[in-house]
């Protein structure tokens, strides 16, 4: 069902021509000071939502900050327009509609090479041009960059549209919300399998909060544990095989580990104080996670042994949800300050902590992309929640449609195979 | 359970001398304060000859007002507190919230106060259960705001077994800031929104 969204209907994907022996790094993304790619993008010739397509690749290349977009919306050239005009790439193509649905050719030029260094060309239904145009644009910037792109990826949340908060995905860029839950309850902190194939949240469809696991295979929920008391929260493993979560007896949340469909139960921490928000780090060495335990809410590290306690934050009355960067190099959280909580990131050691937003109003809750290049979380910058999207290298913050009603809770889905 | 049975003890006191106290109130209350507006009426019809009263304007005219004060003796029942509180007839009893300090589970006097005549409640009335809920405000993550319901709604689990409930009586969950009583990102909000609510079962 999820490949069914994920890969939607396309029905092949032919690669034209791809200039493999470019090994060129046009765009190299590790260096800060990178100067951006100046690229032109056509309008795709062909039918009326042709301009759909190029708008999407557009906005998706502005939004990478990678490029210095040479072209208006709508302009065309041939290749030394273009080269005059200062661009040294260009993006054109075609849409046309067949009776079973829509063919779509796109391509990327070096102009200053005269190479192509893309072409593909893409079968679908017509619902597909966005998901096509996100794919097309990963194309570009994995040739550009040697990485992978983030524009096929996925946003879980929380959405209270319907008057309860309900468990959504959408995709990264805030469009196609679908509604995942529909119990009529309140659902709670969704979390990606690191294999993006299933979501942990929190729900209390049974009663009481408790951690459930929905496969986006067939959208079936298992409970993670049998556990009478209160669980909450949680994170996976690296491997997917485990689960880190808050459970609370008498009062007191601590942080335990389970292996879904295993049953048993081993203990993480314990002691006074609120043990909250675990987040595995991505080489698994390390459980970050949120403890009163100094007196008021701080963002602290352990090892799944239970050893190597670190205190990592100490400014401030309210450090919380930590969420590690891909690389596991630094550790995104909000920390509340005189006018709300504002996003902020600091090395996995604590050090080098950096403001990343400003408000105004309540901004919380981020959650990496899968590049390590994007930060999503929620905001009551204009009123009710909702989310966000910035840029870290170029700090261009974008919000995202979402359900239309009061969004929060994002989590960034990995890259899907 | 000798600590309960000394503290029992110790309570049924505390609500004997409570009920003294305000009987005594109460015939008070009877009598006429000659600053008091009606005082002051019958000053002056005294003053002004047209009284026929013999009585001192500081003790009660009207044979009336005396009746009405009905005084008995309190009996003492070895069966303790319960009993004399069954003595008192259609005593109706109101569950209401209590409130917090922001990021906190204490419990301030008037909390424990509360607590106490719930729990004397909760004494003559064996077959009643309570659900406590546990809520915080909706500043900070749905995560810690669970967790923090959670010991609110403990904490006061906690303080009514001390004082003898039951703990099989008593339930709880939390709700953290799933479920508030009144929207708004403001302090009369917010603290509206702190609270441990009861359900009888």
């Amino acid at each position: 069902m999820i490949k069914k969204t994920i890969t939607l209907f396309i029905l092949s994907t032919t690669c034209l021509y791809t200039n493999t022996a470019t090994a060129k790094i046009y765009i190299d993304i590790s260096s800060p000071s990178a100067r951006k790619m100046p690229i032109a993008i056509e309008n795709f010739t062909g039918k009326d939502l042709s301009s759909s397509v190029s708008a999407t690749i557009r906005r998706n290349l502005d939004l990478s900050g990678l490029f210095h977009m040479i072209s208006e919306e709508g302009e065309t050239g041939d290749a030394p327009f273009w080269l005059s005009a200062g661009a040294e790439t260009l993006i054109k193509g075609s849409i046309s509609v067949k009776n079973s649905g829509v063919l779509i050719e796109a391509f990327l030029y070096d102009l200053a090479r005269n190479k192509t260094l893309l072409a593909k060309r893409y079968h679908g239904q017509e619902s597909d041009i966005r998901t096509i145009a996100h794919r097309f644009s990963d194309e570009v910037i994995k040739i550009l960059t040697g990485e992978k792109g983030i524009f096929n990826t996925k946003i879980a949340f929380i959405s209270k549209k319907g008057g309860n908060k309900e468990l959504y995905l959408m995709d990264f860029d805030g469009k196609n919300a679908l509604k995942l839950t529909n119990n009529g309850s309140i659902n709670l902190s969704p979390k990606w399998s690191k294999d993006s194939k299933k979501l942990l949240f929190t729900s209390f469809k049974g009663g009481k909060a408790a951690l459930y696991i929905k496969d986006l295979a067939n959208y079936n929920e298992i409970a993670l544990t049998k556990e009478k008391h209160m669980t909450m929260g949680g994170d996976w493993s690296p491997d997917s095989m485990k689960v880190v979560f808050t459970m609370t007896k008498r009062g007191d949340s601590d942080l335990f580990l389970t292996e879904p469909g295993n049953g048993a139960i081993r203990r993480l921490t314990s002691g006074w104080g609120l043990d909250v928000s675990p987040a595995w780090s991505p080489d698994g060495e390390s459980i970050a996670f949120v403890s009163d335990r100094g007196g008021n809410p701080n963002i602290y590290t352990i090892t799944e042994e239970g050893k190597d306690l670190t205190r990592l934050t100490f400014d401030g009355k309210y450090n919380t949800s930590p969420a590690w960067s891909k690389d596991g190099k630094w550790i995104a959280y909000s920390s509340l300050q005189k006018g709300g909580f504002r996003i902020y990131i600091m090395k996995a050691d604590g050090s080098s902590k950096r403001q990343i937003t400003f408000g105004p109003g309540n901004d919380e809750e981020p959650s990496w992309s899968p590049d390590g290049r994007f930060l999503v979380f929620s905001s009551s910058r204009e009123g009710k929640k909702t989310i966000y999207l910035i840029n870290m290298g170029t700090s261009k913050t974008i919000k995202l449609d979402g359900s239309g009603g009061a969004d929060m809770s994002p989590a960034w889905s990995p890259f899907f195979n | 359970m000798s600590f309960f049975a000394k503290f029992n003890h110790k309570f049924i006191m505390l609500i004997f001398s409570a009920i003294l106290i305000s009987g005594c109130e109460g015939i008070k209350k009877k009598v006429p304060d000659a600053n008091s507006q009606f005082g002051q009426e019958i000053n002056q019809r005294f003053a002004e000859g047209q009284g026929k009263e013999e009585t001192a304007p500081n003790e009660p005219l009207s044979p009336g007002e005396g009746q009405d004060i009905k005084e008995e003796d309190i009996k003492v029942v070895d069966e303790g507190a319960e009993k004399a509180f069954s003595d008192e007839p259609g005593e109706v009893f109101t569950l209401k919230d209590i409130h917090f300090k922001f990021d906190k589970s204490d419990l301030d006097s008037d909390s424990r106060a509360y607590l106490e005549t719930m729990f004397s409640w909760l004494d003559q009335n064996r077959s009643i259960k309570v659900n406590i809920e546990g809520h915080a405000d909706d500043r900070g993550t749905s995560e810690y705001n669970l967790a923090l319901g959670a010991r609110r709604a403990d904490a006061v689990k906690r303080y009514l077994e001390i004082l003898g409930v039951d703990s099989i009586r008593l339930s709880t969950i939390s709700y953290g800031e799933e479920m508030p009583i009144e929207e708004g990102q403001h302090e009369k909000a917010w603290a509206a929104n702190r609270r441990v609510h009861f359900e009888g079962i």
